[in-house]
Formats: C-alpha cells, sequence, structure tokens
C-alpha cells in the first residue's frame, strides 16, 4: 500500500507565511510522500520561493516531496532561482525528470512535467500559420515529449505517478469555460499517459474543474487544484507494491483517516 | 449593458490576472446596474484588497462590488483508494 498526498495551485507569496503550514500538520501520519502540481508561487520569485520553503520544510523533512513548477512560477523568469531555493529543503521540482523513492520495500516512481495547453480533440490549436501560434503548438507538444521522458525513466517501478500542471484529460475540466478549455491542457499528455499507462496521473491549473477523470485507455486522472479539492489537499492510497496492509485495512482502522 | 462597459470587464479581469497585487486569473467580473461586481477566491485578505485597488486605478468613478473570498482549506482526513 502507498499512500500518496498532493495539491496544486498553491499560489505561494510574500503574504502567505504562516498560510499553508498549520494544514499539512498531519500529512506525514497520513501520507508517503507529497506531490505538488505547480502554480507553487505567485509570481515566481525567489522570495515567494523562499516563504513556500518555510511552510513546506516540516512535511519536507519527513516524507519525500516533489513538485512541478506550473504558468505562475515562469511570471517573472526566475524559475530556475525557484526550484533552488526549493532544494534548499529537499523540495525537488521535476521537468522532464523522475524520481523514484523506497516505501516499505516498494519502489514509487514520479515522472514529473508542467505540460502546457493546446487544447483537445476536436478543438485544438495546429502547428500552423503564424509563427506565434506554431510556438505555442510546440511547446504543447514539446512539454509532452518531456513527460514522456520522464515516464520512460520509470518503467520498471512498482509504482508510478505522473505529476503535471496542466490537464491531459477534459474531464477534470468540467465546471469551467469550455472556451478556455486550449488554455488548460492538452491531449498530447494523455496519449503520453496512455502510452505508459502509470497508476495515477495527477495536475491542478483548473481551479474551477473537477476533481475525477480518466484518459481514453483508462489512466486515473485526478485534478488536485487546491480550489477544486476544497481542502488542504488530497490522498490517495493505490494497493500495489509489497507492502501487506491493504487500503481498505488502512482507512477502515482510521490509520490514514482523520 | 453597453458596449464600452463589455470591454471594460475583459479589461479588469486582464488586469487582475496581471496585477501583482492580485495576479488571480480565475476572478469574474460582471456589471449590475452600472456597479462592478467582482466574484471568485484568492488565498490572501492582502490579494482581496488588492481587487479594489486595481479596480480604482483601473475604472477610476466606477463603483465596484467587491465579492471575492478569501480561501482557507482545511487539512481533512479523507483518503480516495485509487482502483
Amino acid at each position: 500500500m502507498i499512500r500518496v498526498a498532493a495539491v496544486g495551485d498553491v499560489h505561494v507569496g510574500r503574504d502567505s507565511r504562516g498560510r499553508l503550514r498549520p494544514h499539512l500538520k498531519h500529512l506525514p501520519e497520513r501520507a508517503d510522500l507529497f506531490l505538488v502540481a505547480g502554480d507553487l508561487t505567485r509570481r515566481g520569485l525567489p522570495e515567494e520561493a523562499e516563504v513556500l520553503a518555510e511552510e513546506l520544510r516540516e512535511v519536507a523533512d519527513a516524507v519525500p516531496t516533489f513538485a512541478v513548477l506550473g504558468n505562475h512560477d515562469f511570471e517573472s523568469g526566475r524559475e530556475q532561482e525557484v526550484v533552488e531555493v526549493l532544494a534548499g529543503v529537499d523540495v525537488q521540482v521535476l521537468e522532464g525528470e523522475a524520481m523514484v523513492v523506497a516505501v516499505d520495500g516498494t519502489t514509487v516512481g514520479i515522472a514529473g512535467a508542467k505540460g502546457f495547453g493546446g487544447g483537445f480533440p476536436g478543438a485544438s490549436g495546429s502547428e500552423f500559420g503564424e509563427p506565434e501560434m506554431k510556438a505555442f503548438m510546440r511547446h504543447s507538444a514539446e512539454a509532452a515529449g518531456r513527460l514522456d521522458a520522464a515516464l520512460a525513466k520509470i518503467a520498471g517501478e512498482d509504482v508510478r505517478i505522473a505529476l503535471m500542471h496542466y490537464s491531459p484529460t477534459e474531464d477534470t475540466l468540467d465546471g469551467e469555460r469550455l472556451e478556455i478549455y486550449p488554455f488548460l491542457g492538452s491531449y498530447f499528455l494523455a496519449e503520453v499517459l496512455d502510452r505508459h499507462a502509470p497508476d495515477l496521473a495527477l495536475h491542478g491549473h483548473a481551479h474551477a474543474g473537477s476533481e475525477k477523470g480518466l484518459t481514453a485507455a483508462g489512466v486515473c486522472v485526478r485534478n488536485v487544484a487546491q480550489p477544486v479539492l476544497g481542502r488542504a489537499y488530497a490522498t490517495f492510497c493505490l494497493d500495489r507494491g509489497r507492502g501487506d496492509v491493504a487500503c481498505e485495512d488502512a482507512t477502515a482502522t482510521g490509520e490514514t483517516g482523520a | 449593458m453597453s458596449g464600452n462597459e463589455t470591454y471594460m470587464i475583459g479589461h479588469l479581469e486582464e488586469a487582475l490576472a496581471r496585477d501583482p497585487r492580485v495576479n488571480e486569473q480565475g476572478l469574474h467580473v460582471e456589471v449590475d446596474e452600472g456597479t462592478f461586481v467582482v466574484r471568485g477566491s484568492v488565498s490572501t485578505p492582502e490579494r482581496r484588497a488588492g481587487v479594489e485597488a486595481v479596480a480604482a486605478d483601473l475604472l477610476p468613478g466606477h463603483p465596484l462590488r467587491n465579492e471575492v473570498t478569501v480561501s482557507d482549506y482545511p487539512e481533512l482526513g479523507e483518503v480516495e483508494a485509487i482502483p
């Protein structure tokens, strides 16, 4: 059994000190790892990352913590500094990369990539026309390529999780205005997921979307944007690997409950 | 609603997304009998106050109703078993 806590879109700014940490107090008792699905900061400033680092320090000390960047984290062009600040408290930011952690003998691979917009079949952009449109869609394809590369690195692990900021499916956008779907995700990401079939795919970004979805081939997708969750983070239990405690047992005994 | 108000809604939503006092893309603006109404949620009281500051700069003299809420997300113990 592997327990995963996840949240996205915490949008930490200099005015956020002390607002996140109190709500993560019980996370180390409830999860084996913590994943943060982008939009870590409000404007992508290193000083905002410093605030976030302090908010996450205790959790990251207790459980392996990984993140991807979101669009907000690129606003100031200082995203690499954000990554470095977070690395200072052992929060590893993944982009086209994967990490593997062992939990009671079970290996868990986390493949991370921000992803991008572009749209979904029937309402997608094309790499055609003006250079700006080509660049938009090229970035979408390249972002999916980085997810592909990351997932390839964890092909042999017992449990495999994909972590993104943008959505791979329209399912978890339900509630958003249809007109903005192409800015919220891309089917290129779903294609990649279906090729690798991870156990779970997490994303954020769509604040008015919905929690649960599937790709065309049935990969389980969850939108963990904090406004969608309405709680500090979501916790998932996966009955995989070598542990002898089943999710059902753990939840029944309250081990992972409140 | 006048055409002018329609465009002002667009510009205010754009400003709320871009202005460092708010930086929130998920806020919605409507006009109710001449009053601009902003709805949605932000993470801090400072950003909620920022909504009014941004609107005052962009649309001076126009009445504003700030219905933006400050989100506070509790830590709950719900667990979802992934099949």
